[in-house]
């Protein structure tokens, strides 16, 4: 993962992150936000997005629960790497507490996986349009 | 001016919610006063008071997130709390997107209520603390000339002593003076230092 | 007197005489010569023979005492008018006349007459042929013929004999009614032209022409329509054969035909309404059975065996065989017994019940039966059995639908009533955590808590958990899924218990609810649980339409009042937009909604509802503007106060 925002010609700030294992959702989300004319990339891990090489995404969607951290410690661990990428957490029954938790955290928004498609379509939507290259390194 | 006490005040519809929340924050020792209608406590809301606000979301009239929202338009920084009885996911992300900082259901553990409000409190201080901060800078910086004002522009982007001269059609040693006199009005001990203070003035309520 | 020549001429002429003589007598016939006055000059043998008289006994005498009168009178006349004016009356043809023998007797006769012409005054000569035999045959023949005739008038078809060119030889009078002519009258025409309708004309005439080409017979058998003289149509079942001669060709058609028209009417309304029957069984699942008693053979319709899944060709089940192998063994003992009473104390049979089929499937059933008499005056049951399945199928289909959907829509009224209920159990819950907690603090320091706050926190601990153990037990009791009861029900407890959960939610959306009811409200009987389900619908929609309308009216009135005819009116009054002519249309409709999140079966339960409860549900526009909705509940007699 970039640590350098000022490093990131060769990827454009229309490349949504997308970190869930599991595939059917992936390939729901990736179809949603590539007709929102994003450029997708998937992770199946933390671990694996954090690792990516290249520029900080225009915007990250994880699940909650990834196999090797929590959808909140990634936006820790985004943050401590200087990446300020917003991020959407989706989550399959989401409870109160950890959606206050993740929004503390400086979750961009928690939707209850059930709602994904709707309130995805318009973060996303919003984020393309209103992220220029002059604004890039804050996502 | 003489301030208040932080003070956590209350609103909610449920008389006996408010008088166990108040007996119970009183408990441990905090300032509380009560409000039973968001209207009530809007009509007596003083944004120069410490404290922080426990809302209920929903209640008849104005609802907790309506006040909320018309706090936000006043500019307020009075952290909230917000305690529902019903809430769900997509309310508590919409209070929290709204600024709020905690958003806990009822019946809650004391202790948890207790620490959010303190948590609550911490950062109506902070947010005071800076804001305080950023008012003595501008008062500082309202004591500025308009040459010296022009001087700190400059100096702020980064410019050598030199370079400002030749901009001001001034000598350079007439820039090193209106610098020396900046640096000591604004109270500044570095250019560093002087620089946080022009972007923390700079930035918005 | 003797000449030679007369002599001579005489010889000759008693010669000849002798000639004719032998003749006469040699001929079979009898011959009487006669003279110009009628007097008998000659008999023969075979007329002696005939009439018993000898020659010379007759001879001379006038021919008349061969005859009877009245001939014998007229018989001079004739004789003189014919020589005076030559007008043949007889001569030189035959007829029958009677004649008269001598001893008196009459017989038929043949008479032919012949003028000696040479002679003057004429002479006559008569032949005469005992036609005694003949005339017998014929009338023989004759009496045959009528009798055949009669017989063929009394049969009851029409006999019809068409010859070669389809003419119409013979046709009997049955015959005649049928086809509408005097049967003189048809004989002579051509039975095609005649009788047929014109489009089988062609097609019959054909085949009635190759009869005799012999290219066909024809059929024994065979059906075609025939027109009566006034233009109906008769069907006629006809059997034919065809008339040979000795040399064995075709000369005719004899046909016997039967006006089979109301025959095949009654057959054909009988085969309908056997039909019909038979269709009207197999709809309604219906079949009947006759079964004489005691268990005597058995009539069972089709459809029993459709029921039943027996076979119709193995005929009908008797009634033990019928207990033993149809009827479920969980009834047996049942519609055993009540078979018993059927046929021992004439109790009519009137069951429900199941039978298993050979495949193992069982069908639900309902059965009749009485005890009646048959045809020839026996005792039978006879009843019908009626598969429910279906009906039992759908009643069940029905009843848990509309449970899941009463259930359905409880819920989703109680959905929309959550937010309300939630926050009303929680704030008391609340409220005895934190002053439980506050108390702990408070007590956690020895000497430092205020014995004020100490009782205010006990007192409310428990004035709490009451207020949340009644929401809890009103909420249980309403969302309960339940078997519907009725209770007697004072209006004002029915509406106080319904303000647990219509007022939290009113008030969250600033609304105020009022309630006003009048004295003398009697008792009501009704299942509370459902009423104030409708309550509660109406007054989640009064709340909508509320925040539909201005700020203005932010109040719902619920009123209780008896009506004219002393029922119990329960109206809710809202202040909203009122209810337009187009929704007011669809009101009611299941599933029909205009709220964004509705399920549109609010009012079609109420109405159901209330409709079990004799009550109906209407509305009407409030005074000033609004809905006012509003349904009755039948009062209790004499439960007024």
């Amino acid at each position: 993962m970039p640590a350098d925002l000022e490093n990131n010609d060769d990827r454009g700030v229309s490349t949504v992150f997308i970190v869930d294992p599991d595939e059917a959702m992936t390939r729901h989300l990736a179809e949603l936000l590539s007709a929102l004319g994003a450029e997708v990339q998937v992770f199946t891990t933390a671990a694996a997005m954090l690792d990516a090489p290249g520029p900080a995404p225009a915007c990250v969607i994880s699940e909650l629960e990834l196999p090797d951290m929590s959808g909140i410690e990634l936006i820790a661990a985004l943050r401590s790497r200087q990446v300020r990428s917003p991020v959407i957490l989706l989550a399959a029954d989401g409870e109160i507490a950890t959606a206050v938790k993740a929004m503390r955290a400086g979750a961009l928004d928690f939707i209850e996986k059930p709602h994904v498609d709707r309130l995805l379509a318009w973060h996303v939507g919003r984020l393309l349009e209103h992220v220029t290259p002059g604004d890039r390194s804050q996502g | 001016m003489k301030e208040k006490p932080a003070t956590v005040f209350v609103v909610d519809d449920d008389e006996a919610v408010r008088t166990s929340l108040r007996l119970l924050l009183k408990s441990v020792g905090l300032p509380v006063e009560t409000f039973a209608s968001a209207q009530e406590f809007l009509d007596q809301f003083d944004p120069g008071r410490a404290g922080c606000l426990v809302l209920d979301i929903r209640m008849p009239g104005m609802s907790g997130l309506e006040l909320q929202q018309h706090l936000n338009d006043r500019h307020s920084i009075m952290p909230i709390v917000f305690i529902t009885g019903h809430g769900d996911v997509p309310m508590a992300v919409e209070a929290m997107q709204a600024g709020a900082v905690d958003f806990i259901q009822k019946p809650f553990r004391d202790q948890d209520l207790i620490d959010r409000i303190n948590r609550a409190l911490e950062k109506d201080r902070e947010m005071r603390g800076e804001l305080r901060e950023r008012d003595e800078i501008r008062r500082r910086m309202s004591q500025l000339t308009p040459r010296e004002r022009e001087v700190l522009e400059l100096v702020t982007q980064g410019k050598a002593n030199k370079v400002i001269a030749g901009d001001l059609n001034v000598s350079q040693r007439t820039v090193e003076i209106h610098r020396a006199r900046v640096m000591e009005k604004m109270g500044a001990n570095s250019l560093a230092h002087l620089v946080r203070m022009v972007i923390e003035a700079h930035r918005e309520d | 007197m003797t000449d030679p020549i007369e002599t001579s001429a005489r010889a000759t002429a008693h010669v000849a005489e002798l000639e004719l003589r032998a003749v006469l007598d040699a001929a079979v016939d009898a011959v009487v010569v006669i003279d110009a006055a009628g007097r008998i000059e000659t008999f023969s043998h075979a007329a002696e023979r005939l009439f018993g008289y000898s020659a010379s006994e007759v001879i001379g005498q006038n021919v008349t005492v061969l005859m009877p009168e009245p001939f014998r009178s007229q018989h001079d006349g004739y004789l003189a008018h014919h020589i005076r004016s030559g007008e043949r009356r007889i001569i030189g043809k035959g007829r029958e006349v009677v004649a008269q023998r001598r001893d008196g007797t009459l017989f038929p006769v043949f008479l032919s007459v012949g003028r000696i012409a040479s002679v003057d005054p004429p002479r006559f000569v008569g032949l005469i042929s005992d036609i005694t035999d003949r005339k017998r045959a014929v009338e023989a023949l004759r009496r045959e013929r009528d009798r055949a005739q009669a017989y063929l008038d009394l049969a009851q078809v029409m006999l019809l004999a068409l010859d070669e060119n389809g003419t119409i030889s013979l046709v009997n009078r049955k015959g005649g009614e049928i086809l509408g002519w005097p049967e003189d009258e048809l004989v002579g025409r051509n039975w095609f032209t005649t009788c047929l309708p014109p489009e089988l004309r062609g097609d019959v005439q054909a085949i009635f022409r190759r009869f005799f080409d012999g290219a066909a017979t024809p059929d024994q058998y065979a059906e075609h329509e025939v027109v009566t003289r006034s233009g109906e149509r008769k069907l006629i079942a006809w059997r034919n054969v065809v008339l040979r001669d000795e040399r064995g060709l075709v000369i005719g058609t004899l046909s016997s035909g039967e006006d089979v028209t109301d025959q095949r009417r009654r057959m054909e309304a009988l085969r309908k309404s056997e039909q019909l029957l038979r269709d009207a069984q197999s709809i309604a699942n219906l079949g009947n059975f006759e079964t004489r008693l005691p268990d005597g053979p058995s009539y069972w319709s089709r459809q029993m065996h459709v029921i039943l899944g027996t076979e119709p060709e193995a005929g009908p089940l008797s009634w033990a065989d019928y207990a033993a192998r149809c009827v479920h063994p969980g009834d047996r003992d049942r519609v055993v017994a009540a078979w018993s009473r059927l046929t021992s104390d004439e109790q009519p049979l009137d069951a429900e019940y199941r039978i298993v089929r050979p495949d193992g499937s069982i069908r639900f059933v309902h059965s009749i039966a009485r005890l009646g008499r048959d045809a020839e005056s026996r005792v039978q049951a006879a009843g019908t059995l009626h598969d429910i399945t279906e009906r039992k199928n759908a009643q069940e289909e029905i009843r848990q639908t509309q449970e899941r959907i009463t259930q359905f829509a409880r819920l989703s009224t109680m959905g929309e009533m959550a937010a309300g209920l939630a926050h009303e159990i929680n704030q008391p819950l609340t409220a005895i955590a934190t002053f439980a907690q506050a108390l702990r603090r408070l007590l956690a320091t020895p000497g430092a808590a205020d014995p004020e706050d100490v009782e205010l926190a006990l007192s409310q601990i428990s004035a709490q958990a009451l207020r949340a153990g009644e929401v809890i037990r009103r909420l249980r009791s309403f969302v309960k899924h339940r078997e519907a009861h009725t209770e007697l029900i004072e209006p004002r407890r029915l509406i106080a218990e319904l303000m647990t959960f219509a007022e939290p939610d009113a008030r969250l959306n600033d609304i105020q609810v009022r309630v006003e009811a009048a004295e003398d409200l009697p008792l009501v009987a009704c299942d509370p649980v459902q009423i104030q389900q409708v309550l509660l619908n109406l007054i989640r929609n009064a709340i909508d339409a509320t925040n539909e309308a201005s700020p203005a009216g932010r109040e719902i009135r619920m009123r209780m009042r008896r009506d004219e005819d002393g029922a119990v009116e329960i109206s809710v009054e809202d202040r909203g937009p009122g209810i337009s002519d187009e929704v007011a249309q669809h009101l009611g409709n299941p599933f029909y909604t205009t709220k964004p999140t509705g399920t549109g079966l609010g009012i079609a339960i109420s109405r159901s509802i209330l409709r079990a409860h004799g009550g109906r549900l209407a509305h009407r526009p409030t005074p000033g503007g609004g809905a006012t909705v509003f349904f009755t509940l039948p009062a209790m007699p004499g439960s007024d106060k």
